[in-house]
């Protein structure tokens, strides 16, 4: 029999009539890596930030080592050394990494007796140095001074703990250096930090929320490694993730959970990818993305030199070059950052250029316009129908605090002359959106921040598909969306691009890209690494693009049809 | 050793859905409770009885055709205060210069009556107080909008200090046009006619048709469209392609428009004297009233109402009671910590310990893992201390509200 590290008997969590965690049993042995899978919204985050000391459950018990543990809070969780490394890192970016790892920490007793006995052993041993007698007296008169410093918890005692995180490091094999500021930090060495700093506060038990989210291929398989020589020392992971690929590299067990509820606990070696997803969504679905080759293809939106600073005044683009056709599908791959935010702001027109050159092919009058530094309104009275899904949903592309109405209107509701607003055609075509994409929604005057993350998404993508556009960029239109929506929006973006409609798809998931896109353009600190041909490629090569600028860049173009 | 376990004597829940008509429900029951907290300590300072708080509290508000009509245009001139300020808030444009904005008014207004009144016919007198009140109004409320639009400074400090310089203002215009006056400056002549011979009844039509249009104004035009867009999200704006500078810019405007009308009413219409404290604080009473109307015009008549009510009433009470000029300060400052408290108890529920356990024992036996022994509940003790207990609870709170 196994002993269980954790248990979580019976939980349960609500949020006003939302079950977040509806009578869970969970259970995680020593030395393992447990996966818990599940779609967006099935609860895997709340049910770990009950076992971390961030929500109170309603009911139920935790259980750490056989005993109970009440967990109110996430000092009590470290007292149980339950560790948890959150999705979005919590970490001080002016502080270096060693003095984040500390942070918070209380100070250890400063004990006057021990230190008193461990100078005077010291001063034994000395014979002939006076000097260095004196020394030692000193020292020892000045202890209580020494106990009052480090009551006021003044940090410069404390920086010696730093060497007693650089042990914790090289213990585990990380190769980091603490001295370093952490805004000086890409991604993955954050997410180091932030497991350092749980394993220095001496966790036994590692929770991690989608750690591989914001890494590349390569800094997954280098995580994996590190958790894998975790778990071979005795710790015991819980890794919370919804990819499947990755379930089945990392986890030995695996927890299911779907609507708050616990399906099934099974051994990773048991089963397969397939009935995971059953169990996961709960049906049978087919995970297809049916690709078409492009038809009509005609250039749309050609780009130039485009250069152009973020606000700390660094080069955010650097110099791109590509342009987008007609009918296809061009995805966007890179590290988060590295650009993609401001390529799409700057074709729409809410970034400031510095050089370069955007002109879209106007199908209708076969003219070229000239897209650089206008304004969205300038865009719009040219009559270019261009579609933009921005990354930030809620603070971008529509207002939480407005109902569904309200943010149809957003992009319509200057039409016309009237002072007076008109809710009427918007009225209508928020119930077509929720009618055609199944959006779930407890009524037409919800407002929209309250709907889920696919909801949310599927009325943004709506709303920008019903402008009729010529043109649609859509960045990062999936993420945090369940596997159900996330289908919807590929077939969404399929259809537009059958019609004719040129589209800019920036993914994270690289599977997806591979599967969906017609070319992909890799971009790498605001440069572009590559531009490749999505059917010949394979995952591999779009990651070394992403890290990597080659010296010879490849730009695969689609054949243009010209007829 | 016998100790049960400690489980937190509460914790917070966030509410998600919360009706309307509980959220108005708490309110009301907390204006009930801080008119009966005012009782009794009303009670308490003066030796008299709970009857003798509620016998003068109604007896100043509704006890006279005189008292009452005064409630109503204290209210009335309240709420167009918090009308005024309304659009900006909307837009989460901190202007807390109402007051200063007001003052201006009154101060265009009082220009054009010392150097008109009675030189020409009243009626041109009044068109031109009128102008210039609005100009002086918009004047002072423009400065911060065109400093935040241009520079993106903040708007808070730039309104607040403006109402100083305002206040010097009228002080040096008051000297410098009667150097003998005690401070404030009277006015005969060129003044505003009462309706029907009754004063109070201009300010309570203006403020009712200004109401209804600023809710109409809000709600169904473009511009109010816009400027709720603005304040949500300035991304959301940019991205729609609203001009954020142009809408800040013409809110303000309208804003300053309503202040200097404000004042204009006040110095024309109701006190025909210009002094610095012309607006008795309402320049920051009414953004109050704005916010804890959570910015509905329409509730925000209702708010003023009970406001004035209190006030004007415990005014009564410390006349008859002999408690000094600062009783009804401290009645409505009971007053507006009972409202703002209640934000609390809409947005949070508190779960008790005691219910949780009930619910427990509602639901009946759970199926408990056999994999693990049960633990005696009783032999283990884990001492915690309260501090423990309030961090777990703040932490909670800043969690959630993320």
């Amino acid at each position: 029999m196994h002993i269980n590290a954790v248990q979580m008997v019976g939980v349960t969590k609500t949020f006003g009539s939302v079950v977040a965690n509806k009578d869970v049993n969970i259970s995680i042995r020593k030395g393992e890596i447990l996966a818990i899978l599940g779609e967006n919204g099935s609860g895997k985050t709340s049910l770990m930030n009950m076992l971390a000391g961030i929500y109170f459950p309603d009911d139920g018990k935790i259980f750490v080592n056989g005993e109970e543990a009440i967990i109110k809070s996430p000092m009590d969780a470290y007292k149980h050394k339950i560790g948890m490394i959150h999705q979005h890192f919590k970490l001080v970016d002016l502080f270096t990494a060693g003095d984040n790892i500390i942070l918070g920490e209380e100070a250890p007793d400063f004990d006057i007796k021990a230190k008193k006995t461990l100078l005077k052993e010291e001063r034994i041993n000395i014979t002939n140095n006076k000097w260095k007698k004196f020394l030692i007296d000193l020292k020892i008169v000045c202890l209580p001074l020494g106990k009052l410093v480090a009551k006021l918890k003044f940090n410069w005692l404390s920086r010696d703990r730093v060497k007693v995180v650089q042990a914790v490091a090289d213990k585990y094999g990380f190769d980091i250096d603490l001295n370093k500021k952490i805004y000086d930090m890409s991604v993955s060495e954050k997410q180091t930090v932030e497991i350092i700093k749980v394993l220095y506060r001496g966790a036994d038990i590692l929770i991690l929320d989608e750690p591989t989210a914001v890494l590349t291929p390569q800094e997954i398989e280098k995580l994996f490694v590190v958790l894998r020589g975790m778990r071979d020392n005795g710790k015991s992971i819980i890794i919370i993730t919804h990819k499947l690929n990755e379930v089945m590299a990392i986890s030995d067990r695996v927890s299911v959970l779907r609507k708050g509820e616990l399906i099934a606990t099974v051994d990773t070696k048991d089963t397969d990818e397939k009935r995971l997803t059953e169990m996961m969504v709960g049906e049978r679905i087919e995970l297809n993305i049916e690709r078409t080759t492009p038809k009509n293809v005609k250039k749309r939106l050609s780009i130039h030199g485009l250069t152009c600073r973020n606000r700390e005044g660094l080069y955010a683009l650097n110099n791109i070059s590509f342009s987008v056709n007609s009918g296809e599908i061009l995805g966007i791959a890179g590290i988060s950052g590295s650009g993609q935010r401001e390529l799409l702001e700057s074709i729409a027109g809410l970034q400031k250029i510095e050089l370069g050159v955007i002109q879209y092919d106007d199908p209708k009058t076969e003219k070229i316009v000239d897209l650089r530094a206008k304004t969205p309104n300038q865009i719009k009275e040219l009559g270019v129908r261009l579609s933009f899904v921005p990354e930030d949903r809620l603070g971008m592309g529509l207002v939480g605090n407005m109902d569904l109405t309200d943010n149809m209107m957003l992009r319509s509701y200057s039409k016309g002359h009237s002072i007076f607003l008109d809710r009427k055609s918007p009225t209508e075509l928020a119930q077509t959106i929720v009618k055609d994409l199944e959006v779930v929604t407890p009524n037409m005057k919800t407002p929209v921040r309250r709907l889920s993350g696919g909801n949310v998404q599927k009325i943004l993508v709506g709303r920008e598909i019903a402008s009729a556009p010529t043109v649609i960029m859509a960045a990062y239109p999936v993420r945090g969306l369940d596997i159900n929506s996330s289908y919807t929006i590929y077939n969404l973006m399929n259809k537009q691009k059958e019609n004719g409609v040129a589209v800019i798809f920036v993914g994270e998931d690289l599977d997806v890209l591979l599967a969906l896109s017609d070319r992909i353009m890799v971009i790498c600190s605001g440069k572009v690494s590559g531009i490749v041909d999505a059917r010949n490629t394979t995952k591999e090569k779009l990651g070394m693009l992403m890290t990597s600028i080659p010296e010879e860049i490849e730009v695969f173009s689609e054949p243009i049809n010209e007829n | 050793m016998f100790k049960t376990k400690r489980e937190p004597l509460f914790h917070l829940v966030k509410r998600i859905d919360v009706s309307k008509k509980y959220a108005w429900a708490v309110r009301i029951g907390a204006f009930l409770l801080s008119i009966l907290v005012c009782a009794a300590i009303s009670s308490l300072l003066t030796d008299k009885s709970i009857g003798f708080f509620f016998k003068y509290l109604f007896n100043g508000t509704f006890g006279t055709k005189r008292t009452i009509w005064n409630l109503f245009h204290e209210t009335a001139i309240l709420l167009l205060v918090s009308i005024a300020v309304t659009p900006c808030f909307k837009m989460k444009f901190w202007n807390i210069g109402g007051e200063g904005q007001i003052l201006m008014g009154a101060l265009g207004c009082s220009v054009a009556l010392v150097f008109m009144g009675g030189k020409s016919s009243d009626g041109a007198t009044i068109v031109v107080s009128l102008i210039l009140a609005f100009v002086f109004g918009i004047a002072w409320a423009v400065i911060p909008a065109f400093f935040k639009a241009r520079w993106n400074t903040n708007e808070t400090l730039l309104t607040l200090m403006m109402n100083y310089i305002a206040v010097c203002l009228v002080n040096y215009f008051i000297k410098s046009v009667a150097s003998s006056s005690t401070g404030t400056l009277t006015f005969k002549d060129g003044l505003v006619e009462p309706i029907g011979g009754n004063q109070f009844i201009l300010f309570i039509i203006v403020s009712v048709v200004l109401t209804v249009l600023m809710w109409v104004y809000l709600k169904y035009s473009k511009h109010g469209y816009e400027l709720t867009v603005v304040g949500e999200s300035e991304n959301t704006s940019r991205y729609v392609g609203i001009n954020n500078k142009l809408v800040i810019i013409r809110t303000l405007i309208l804003c300053g428009a309503l202040c200097g009308l404000i004042g204009f009413l006040l110095v024309s219409g109701v006190n025909h004297s210009l002094g610095d404290a012309t607006v008795e604080g309402r320049g920051f009473t009414g953004l109050l009233i704005s916010w804890l109307a959570h910015f509905n015009p329409l509730a925000m008549g209702l708010t003023s109402f009970l406001f004035v009510f209190i006030d004007n009433g415990a005014s009564q009470v410390s006349n008859y009671a002999r408690l000094g000029a600062s009783y009804p300060k401290v009645m409505t400052g009971i007053f507006f910590l009972f409202i703002i408290a209640t934000e609390f108890f809409i947005n949070y529920k508190i779960v008790f310990k005691k219910m949780k356990l009930k619910e427990i024992s509602s639901n009946g036996d759970k199926d408990i893992d056999k994999e693990v022994k049960e633990p005696q509940e009783n032999d283990i003790d884990i001492p915690k201390d309260d501090n423990n207990a309030q961090e777990g609870i703040t932490e909670m709170i800043i969690k959630e509200k993320i």
